[in-house]
């Protein structure tokens, strides 16, 4: 691949699926969970590819964890650093084998062969696209979960029959584990030097190998039309320079505009929902109700999407924390640091938000016009107020629980920011009611963020 | 007005029930190369980061130029120069962005300085910090810690992971930046022939306490050893 703007395209799935990697262990299960429900009338007939692409995804989340436990410089190089367990991978790998019987459950009696062949065959392609983070690789997962959200189609009963008989199943399976072994060699063998090294966005335009050296990417930057493009692949870069220029006045949105100026793949969360929500949009206009359910609850995993958002723009601050404690020794007061940075997540929360929102518009305008009148109907404006709640409820349990241990964390984050959906289903849908558990659930979160200010945040920064 | 840049008066610090700092005093003289020696855990990094503020002190008082620890203003902030142990940066950031970035806050950054130094000790501008050595990352950390020419400038273990010449060079900065007697600097090392070669007071830190605190010249001089010999013997006193 020669073409540097192209290269910078490529690096949009393993970005993205950065983006996504705290959400996809819940996720994964929520799916396992939630698609059988919504696709009721397909149970035990044939394949859930939902549940098998939350599978798919669980098994990225893995292989993710087993990159970072093999490419732990840090943890092997710098004294004193803490080295991540491999008992954390070996029991994520539990996990992910403890959660079979749980997807043989959702996909009911359906014949053990190929559901072994699927799974391998996704689990390996999950596999290498951590390793290699290569467009080729991400194809199977994204098909499978298109294709899940499909429902009752033509194309998943033709995947299912192919897949079904059993020359066809045993030579996915030998091909599978010949992929998953080529892929765990490459993991075993990487070193810092290697190509899919570096974890996630850092490399824009120089991750390929065969793109070769940096010089290719600095003609870009001179060439105006490329140079845009990349101010949207690279928009960190771009913004930095412009927040960090010399001479510019100190006042609080300079400061906050400079704090967030790190922040990279800004993108990356609309892309998330773009991508995600399009899908359940589509499954919602087929599929739209809980058995004796709210109408609003069909949108639960989209309102568990927006509620997420929310929550994982604060999640992102959470996790540089502890590149971000040492700012608080650049010049300016302590209390300005801590109002500069709420205000940081602030912004970028309403910025996500009001994205997606935007975004999600748009999409229901192109991809189901008929389901725009709701929209703005009174089952959307309860459904957007659950949603609001479940997200300043997740983000202080998210900061709240950040005390403890990141993965305790992001386990919890999706039920957390279920949980007032669930609450709401339990009472009469009203707008007074909607009200109330909302701004009860927002207090409570607010509480907690407060809390974790006065307990966490605020003392030890080291 | 004292002449003592960082004074800690009795500072206590426990995480849940283990205590790490159990009533520590030092001071720090104005100009002077403060070298702060101990074991692991001894609770080197956790006295400094009190020194700093970035860790609020269970018991007694932590100041630096006169101010409070925990409260420092701007302006003292921006005399302050801190290397941490564990260095992380955005790794997605570019050498140039970082320094870019970090120059940013500072009114009196020396880019004069800072260019030189990236130069001298051979730190690739371009390259992004999640792709750097360790040595790289803590060069890289220490020409942040010292462009902006702070007055004070307070470093854990700054130099474990530099190679012999990254080094002597460092070792060398040091000593010119202390040169003129004008700037004070507290490191904490392992190195004692390092410390011996630069520094001119040492501090040991033993079980959370300080157990000696004076020139080195004078410790030298009570134990009739090296400094290393007069660690061990404290150490297994």
């Amino acid at each position: 691949m020669r073409n540097p703007a192209l290269a910078v395209a490529s690096t949009i799935p393993q970005r993205l699926f950065s983006g996504l990697r705290p959400a996809l262990g819940p996720l994964a299960f929520l799916m396992m969970g939630v698609n059988p429900l919504l696709n009721s009338q397909s149970h035990g007939q044939h394949f859930n590819y939902g549940a098998i692409s939350g599978f798919a995804l669980f098994a990225g989340v893995v292989a993710f964890h087993a990159k970072q436990v093999v490419l732990d410089t840090k943890g092997r190089l710098l004294p004193g650093a803490p080295r991540i367990p491999l008992a954390v991978a070996g029991i994520m790998l539990l996990i992910y084998l403890a959660a079979m019987p749980l997807l043989v459950h959702a996909v009911g009696p359906a014949p053990l062969l190929p559901l072994t062949a699927v799974i391998w065959l996704v689990t390996a392609s999950a596999l290498h696209f951590v390793v290699r983070s290569s467009w080729l690789s991400a194809v199977l997962p994204l098909l499978f979960f298109f294709t899940a959200l499909k429902g009752d189609s033509a194309l998943q009963m033709r995947v299912t029959a192919a897949v079904e008989t059993p020359p066809i199943a045993w030579s996915l399976i030998a091909f599978s584990s010949a992929w998953m072994m080529y892929a765990g060699r490459l993991l075993s063998r990487m070193t810092e030097e290697s190509p899919g090294y570096q974890p996630i966005g850092l490399r824009q335009a120089r991750w390929n190998r065969s793109l070769g050296s940096t010089g290719e990417v600095n003609q870009v930057w001179r060439d105006p039309t490329r140079a845009r493009w990349l101010a949207f692949a690279a928009p960190a870069e771009h913004r930095l320079q412009r927040a960090t220029h010399r001479g510019a006045s100190d006042n609080l949105w300079t400061r906050c505009r400079r704090w967030r100026s790190v922040n990279q793949r800004p993108y990356a969360i609309a892309v998330m929902v773009l991508l995600i929500s399009a899908p359940n949009l589509w499954m919602t206009r087929n599929s739209p109700r809980l058995p004796g359910g709210l109408p609003q609850l069909s949108l639960m995993p989209l309102l568990t999407l927006f509620a997420l958002i929310g929550a994982f723009t604060g999640l992102i601050y959470a996790q540089q924390w502890q590149i971000r404690s040492t700012d608080i020794l650049k010049p300016g007061r302590r209390e300005d640091f801590f109002r500069e940075m709420g205000l940081c997540v602030a912004i970028d929360m309403a910025r996500n938000v009001l994205g997606a929102a935007v975004l999600l518009a748009v999409l229901t305008a192109l991809v189901a016009p008929a389901s725009l009148p709701p929209l703005c109907s009174r089952h959307m404006l309860l459904a957007v107020i659950m949603a609001s709640g479940g997200m300043v409820f997740s983000l202080g349990s998210v900061v709240w629980f950040l005390r403890l241990r990141l993965p305790v964390v992001v386990g919890m984050c999706t039920p957390i920011a279920q949980l007032p959906l669930f609450m709401m289903s339990a009472t009469t849908a009203s707008l007074p009611t909607a009200l109330l558990v909302a701004a009860g659930f927002a207090v409570i979160g607010l509480g907690l963020t407060y809390d974790a200010y006065r307990r966490w945040l605020v003392t030890d920064l080291g | 007005m004292t002449d003592d840049v960082i004074v800690a008066a009795g500072v206590e610090k426990r995480f849940g029930r283990t205590e790490v700092l159990r009533g520590v005093d030092l001071t720090v003289p104005r100009g002077s190369v403060v070298g702060l020696l101990g074991t692991n855990g001894a609770g080197k990094t956790t006295l400094i980061k009190c020194m700093v503020g970035l860790l609020r002190v269970a018991g007694g008082q932590c100041r630096i130029l006169g101010d409070d620890a925990w409260s420092l203003s701007p302006e003292t902030k921006a005399r302050i120069g801190y290397v941490p142990q564990v260095i992380s940066f955005f790794p997605w950031m570019r050498v140039r962005d970082l320094v870019r970035y970090t120059a940013s806050f500072y009114p009196n950054w020396n880019e004069e300085l800072c260019g030189r130094l990236i130069r001298d000790w051979e730190i690739p501008a371009d390259q992004r910090a999640g792709t750097l050595s360790v040595g790289q990352t803590q060069k890289v950390a220490i020409v942040l810690a010292v462009a902006h020419e702070p007055d004070v400038l307070i470093l854990d273990e700054p130099a474990a992971a530099l190679d012999p010449l990254a080094r002597r060079q460092f070792l060398q900065l040091i000593i010119d930046i202390a040169g003129p007697g004008q700037r004070t600097i507290l490191f904490s090392t392992h190195l004692t022939a390092d410390l011996e070669r630069v520094a001119d007071r040492v501090a040991v830190l033993k079980s959370g306490q300080v157990t000696w605190s004076g020139l080195l010249e004078d410790l030298k001089e009570q134990t009739h050893l090296n400094l290393e010999e007069s660690f061990l013997e404290m150490h297994h006193a």
